[in-house]
């Protein structure tokens, strides 16, 4: 009887041990990495990763924190090298914009600008005036978060005013794309104000900026903005 | 499907699709015949789109765009005062779905092809189009912006002007 019982432990005794060796070959492998960020603002790098975190892993689950551009995981090797090809592909610097400006006026203009042809072709398929001439152009360059001013005289002598402000870039595989919010004033007044985002090497054509002043009054102004990126300046 | 699908279909579509959906045909009608709210989502962007290819039809081909787009907001003024908004109310969802902050967008397809006077534009593509990819713009408070795809893909128009219900 007591070998019998003495038989019983001795089994409970190895099988729990075969568990827990078991459970501990189970158990991922976790180390623990702190990443810096360069580019990336904390919450933006920290959504881009959180999925490639396992919280809740039976056996050892992963963590995350971000603080000060300093991005710290716990994870398993395989997986910090993951997350390190991930962040070596998204934090790098954003690259800069350079905006191509035409303004240009409506109707009543017979002649072919060729400096316009491209946006001219567009509009004659889209509006119904008779002509378009070319009022003045601008080019101007910056970052994410620069605010641009650039005066555009025009051959009557009226300088209109152009503020740009480059609100966001985003880079993808297709070229990229420019979040811009763009007033166009003259005499003192808006003539044009929005914000919109473009894609890069999209032109968008912005009308109309209507003219009520004195001699312009009545006439139609459009606005055309080409946003391309370029290297970080 | 869920509303939220929904709701971004509807913003895509175009009349005939939405006319199936009320009726019963086609992707959308299994959500919309049971679903009120999305139901006069549909109707409300499908009343919009008749409004706007009416008004541009009844100002006729040769008349400057914009004169055409002005009446086209004073029908959808005249028809938000005798609605007390209610249409606007209807599309508030739809409005918070898109990150556009213009009501309108408008498509032109076919185009006639020297874009010349007296030549009629041909109005088939016209579609509420608020959640294209990438088209993404607000409208100064007070005005409606509508967005035109030209025939280069790498050229759109926005277009903005006053009046309409999407204040």
């Amino acid at each position: 009887m007591i070998r019998r019982a003495n038989s019983w432990v001795i089994a409970v005794a190895v099988f729990t041990a075969v568990a827990s060796i078991a459970a501990c070959s189970d158990a991922p492998q976790l180390e623990t990495r702190t990443f810096e960020l360069m580019y990336l603002d904390d919450d933006v790098a920290s959504e881009l990763i959180a999925p490639y975190v396992y919280f809740d892993r039976d056996g050892g689950n992963g963590a995350m924190t971000v603080t000060e551009g300093k991005l710290t995981i716990r994870e398993t090797p395989d997986n910090l090298a993951r997350i390190e090809g991930v962040l070596a592909l998204f934090d790098e610097p954003k690259p800069g914009v350079r905006l191509t400006f035409q303004l240009i006026e409506a109707d009543g203009f017979t002649s072919q600008d060729p400096a316009i042809g491209e946006v001219e072709n567009a509009l004659r398929d889209v509006f119904r005036f008779e002509g378009y001439r070319l009022v003045g152009e601008a080019m101007v360059n910056g970052i994410e978060g620069s605010w641009l001013r650039q005066d555009i005289p025009s051959d009557g002598g009226v300088v209109f005013h152009l503020q740009t402000g480059i609100a966001n870039v985003r880079t993808d595989s297709e070229g990229g794309s420019v979040e811009l919010q763009v007033e166009l004033q003259a005499w003192g007044d808006a003539l044009l104000a929005t914000s919109l985002r473009v894609r890069a090497g999209q032109t968008a054509v912005l009308g109309s900026a209507a003219l009520r002043t004195g001699e312009t009054e009545g006439r139609t102004l459009i606005l055309a903005v080409r946003p391309e990126l370029t290297e970080t300046p | 499907m869920n509303c939220d699908r929904t709701l971004e279909m509807i913003a895509v579509a175009d009349p005939a699709m939405l006319e199936g959906a009320l009726s019963g045909n086609g992707e959308l009608a299994e959500h919309v015949v049971a679903c009120p709210a999305c139901a006069d989502v549909a109707r409300a962007v499908l009343a919009k789109q008749a409004s706007l290819a009416e008004q541009l039809e009844a100002v006729g081909p040769s008349a400057p765009l914009d004169r055409a787009l002005q009446a086209a907001g004073a029908e959808a003024e005249r028809r938000r005062v005798a609605g007390r908004g209610r249409h606007w109310r209807r599309l508030a969802p739809l409005a918070a779905a898109a990150t556009v902050a213009g009501l309108l967008a408008i498509r032109f397809v076919g185009i006639s092809p020297d874009g010349g006077p007296g030549e009629a534009f041909d109005r088939t593509g016209i579609m509420a189009n608020a959640l294209q990819p990438d088209m993404d713009v607000t409208a100064p408070e007070g005005t409606n912006v509508a967005v035109f795809r030209t025939p280069n893909p790498d050229i759109v128009v926005y277009w903005f002007y006053e009046g309409g219900e999407a204040r």
